[in-house]
C-alpha cells in the first residue's frame, strides 16, 4: 500500500513538473525579462511583438521546402519577444539609464556582450548567451535611434544558429507566401462582390 | 448457525469483518435474537480486548541496555524520525499528503499554468510570421550596423579562429624563413 | 541517521511491543524483562543487518523465538511459575483504597489477562500480535513465519477460546458500550 502511494506521488510529481516545463521559457538561460518595458508601448506609441514556442514550430510546419536549415531554426526559437516605441526627450534619457541597467545585470548573469555602439546616430547593445559550442541559447538586442526617437528591444530565446538567423528575411518565404495568399483571397471577394 | 456465519458475527463483534459481512450480520442480527445476543457477546469480549493497555516496560532495563552497550543515555531523537515515523506508520496522514499535494500540483498546472493553446486560426500564424521576419530583419540590420566586424568576430572566434592561427604560424615560418 | 540514533528510535518505538509480547507469552515479568534486554542487545548487532522499515516483524521475530526458548529452559527446569494473576494479587492486597468501579474493572482486566494466558500458545501468540499489538495478518506471518491463512484461522479459533473463558464473567454484569 505504501509503495503504490509512493509512485502514485512519484508519478503525479513527475507529471507536473513535464507539464510545468512545457512553454515556460521564463526559465531559458537565453531569457531576458523585458515586460517591465510594456508601459512604453501604450496606444499607437509602440508595439509588442511576443512569439511562443508553439507558434514558432507551426511556422516551422509551414515552412517545409528545402532548407532544413531555416526550417530548424525555427523550431529551435522558443520565445521571440519584441519591445519597440518611439522615445524623446527624457525618455531616451531614461532608456540609456535602463539599458546601462540591462547590460550591468547580463554580464552578471554570464552573457557576452559582442558589440557596443555609440554613436550621434546610434546607441547599440547586442549580447549573447553562448552554449560554449558555436551557437547561442540567447540573444538580446537594445538599440536607441537618436535620430527618429525609436527604441528597440529584442530577445531572441532559444538555440541561435547567427548564420541562419542572418540569411532568414532573404531566404524565408512563409510571410510573403501568407500575406500573397491573402491578399488573394481579398480580391476573389472583392471580384465576387462586383 | 453454520460455522461461516459464526466467523462472520465474530469479525463484525470484534470490527475486522468486510462491509458486506458487516451489513449481512447486522441486518440478520436485527430479525434473530439468538444472532443478536451472540454478536453482543463477542462485542463485548472486543471491548474488552482492545481496551488491554500495553505493558510498560521500566526504563532500568532500558538503561542497563544502553549502559552494556555503551551508549549514550542521553534521548537522541532526530525531528526527522520522527516526521518520518508520523507518515510512515499511519497510512492515512501519507494520503492525507499525498492529496494535498495532488491538489497543489493539479491547482498549479491547471489554474496558474494553464495548457497552451494549439491551434491558430490562419490570421494568427500570418500576423506571427510576417512580425517574426520584421524581428529577423531588424536583428540583422542592427548588426550590419555595428560593422561587419560583429558578425566576422562572432563567427570567426567560434569557427574560423583555430584554423587562421595555425594559417598564421604558418606564414611566420615562410616569411621569417623559420624551419623547424 | 546515526547507528546509535537509528537504534534509540527503534527501541523507543518497539520497547512495549516486545515487553508486552514476552509478558503475555512467559506471564512473568522478570522473565519478561530478561528477553526483553536480550531483544534490544541482537537489534544493537543487528542494527546494520536489517530494512528499519521492515522492523517490526524481525523484532517480533526474535521476541517470539526467545519467548519459545525461554519456555523450553523453564520447562526443563524445576522454579516455580510466578503468574501475572499472583503478582497482580499481591499488588493488590497490600490495601488500595480505590473505588469499587475501578477495582471491578481492575479485576476485569486481570482476568482477561488470565484467558489470554490461558490460550493454547500457539492461538496467544497470534492472538496477542493481533489484537493487542495491532500487527497486520501479513507482518505476524513473517513474524511468526506461518501461512497468512493460518493466522486468519488462529485469530478467530483465539476468540472462540476466549469466549468461552470470558462467558462466566461476561453475564456478571460488565458495562457495555453500545
Amino acid at each position: 500500500m505504501k509503495k503504490i502511494l509512493f509512485f502514485a506521488f512519484l508519478f503525479l510529481f513527475s507529471s507536473a513538473c513535464l507539464f510545468a516545463q512545457k512553454g515556460n521559457y521564463t526559465k531559458e538561460p537565453g531569457y531576458v525579462d523585458i515586460s517591465f518595458l510594456s508601459e512604453y508601448t501604450s496606444g499607437d506609441n509602440g508595439s509588442e511583438v511576443l512569439i511562443e514556442e508553439g507558434m514558432m514550430k507551426m511556422l516551422a510546419q509551414m515552412t517545409g521546402g528545402n532548407d532544413s536549415s531555416i526550417t530548424g531554426q525555427l523550431k529551435a526559437i522558443k520565445l521571440i519577444h519584441l519591445i519597440s516605441f518611439d522615445a524623446g526627450g527624457d525618455v531616451i534619457k531614461t532608456m540609456e539609464s535602463k539599458i546601462a541597467d540591462i547590460d550591468r545585470d547580463l554580464l552578471s548573469k554570464n552573457w557576452d556582450r559582442i558589440a557596443k555602439t555609440k554613436s550621434d546616430k546610434e546607441y547599440a547593445n547586442i549580447y549573447v548567451k553562448s552554449s560554449g559550442d558555436g551557437k547561442f541559447l540567447g540573444l538580446f538586442i537594445a538599440s536607441v535611434n537618436y535620430k527618429s526617437g525609436k527604441t528597440s528591444f529584442v530577445n531572441i530565446v532559444g538555440n541561435i544558429d547567427p548564420a541562419v538567423i542572418g540569411k532568414l528575411p532573404k531566404e524565408w518565404k512563409l510571410p510573403e507566401m501568407l500575406k500573397m495568399k491573402r491578399d488573394k483571397n481579398n480580391g476573389e471577394k472583392k471580384e465576387k462582390e462586383d | 448457525m453454520n460455522e461461516k456465519l459464526l466467523n462472520k458475527i465474530i469479525c463484525t463483534a470484534y470490527g475486522d469483518a468486510s462491509i458486506i459481512d458487516k451489513l449481512h450480520v447486522r441486518l440478520l442480527a436485527l430479525k434473530n435474537k439468538e444472532i443478536n445476543a451472540l454478536l453482543l457477546e463477542y462485542k463485548k469480549s472486543a471491548q474488552l480486548v482492545h481496551r488491554m493497555p500495553e505493558e510498560s516496560v521500566s526504563d532500568s532495563v532500558i538503561r542497563r541496555v544502553y549502559s552494556n552497550l555503551n551508549l549514550n543515555n542521553e534521548s537522541n531523537f532526530v525531528l526527522k524520525a520522527k516526521t518520518f515515523s508520523f507518515f510512515y506508520r499511519r497510512p492515512i496522514a501519507a494520503s492525507a499528503a499525498l492529496v494535498v499535494v495532488s491538489i497543489i500540483i493539479a491547482i498549479s498546472v491547471f489554474i496558474y499554468n494553464p495548457v497552451h493553446k494549439t491551434e491558430y486560426k490562419p490570421e494568427e500564424i500570418e500576423r506571427a510570421a510576417v512580425q517574426a521576419n520584421e524581428v529577423f530583419k531588424f536583428v540583422n540590420n542592427t548588426f550590419t550596423n555595428a560593422g561587419r566586424t560583429v558578425k566576422e568576430d562572432v563567427i570567426e572566434k567560434n569557427v574560423n579562429k583555430p584554423i587562421n592561427e595555425k594559417l598564421n604560424t604558418i606564414s611566420k615560418i615562410i616569411t621569417k624563413g623559420e624551419v623547424k | 541517521m546515526t547507528e546509535e540514533a537509528k537504534y534509540k528510535y527503534l527501541i523507543k518505538l518497539y520497547k512495549n511491543n516486545i515487553y508486552t509480547y514476552s509478558v503475555y507469552m512467559l506471564r512473568n515479568r522478570m522473565d519478561a524483562e530478561d528477553v526483553t534486554q536480550e531483544v534490544m542487545i541482537r537489534i544493537w548487532k543487528n542494527i546494520n543487518e536489517f530494512n528499519p522499515l521492515a522492523a517490526k516483524a524481525w523484532i517480533m521475530k526474535t521476541t517470539h523465538n526467545l519467548c519459545i526458548d525461554f519456555l523450553r529452559k523453564r520447562s526443563n527446569s524445576a522454579n516455580k511459575e510466578v503468574s501475572i494473576d499472583e503478582q497482580f494479587e499481591d499488588t493488590f492486597s497490600s490495601g488500595s483504597s480505590e473505588p469499587d468501579e475501578l477495582l471491578d474493572l481492575k479485576n476485569l482486566d486481570e482476568k482477561i489477562k488470565l484467558a489470554i494466558r490461558n490460550l493454547p500458545q500457539n492461538l496467544k501468540s497470534v492472538f496477542v500480535l493481533y489484537e493487542i499489538q495491532n500487527m497486520k495478518y501479513k507482518e505476524i506471518s513473517k513474524a511468526l513465519d506461518i501461512p497468512l491463512n493460518s493466522v486468519k484461522v488462529y485469530i478467530l479459533r483465539a476468540r472462540k477460546r476466549l469466549q468461552e473463558e470470558l462467558k462466566a464473567h461476561i453475564h456478571s454484569g460488565v458495562t457495555s458500550n453500545e
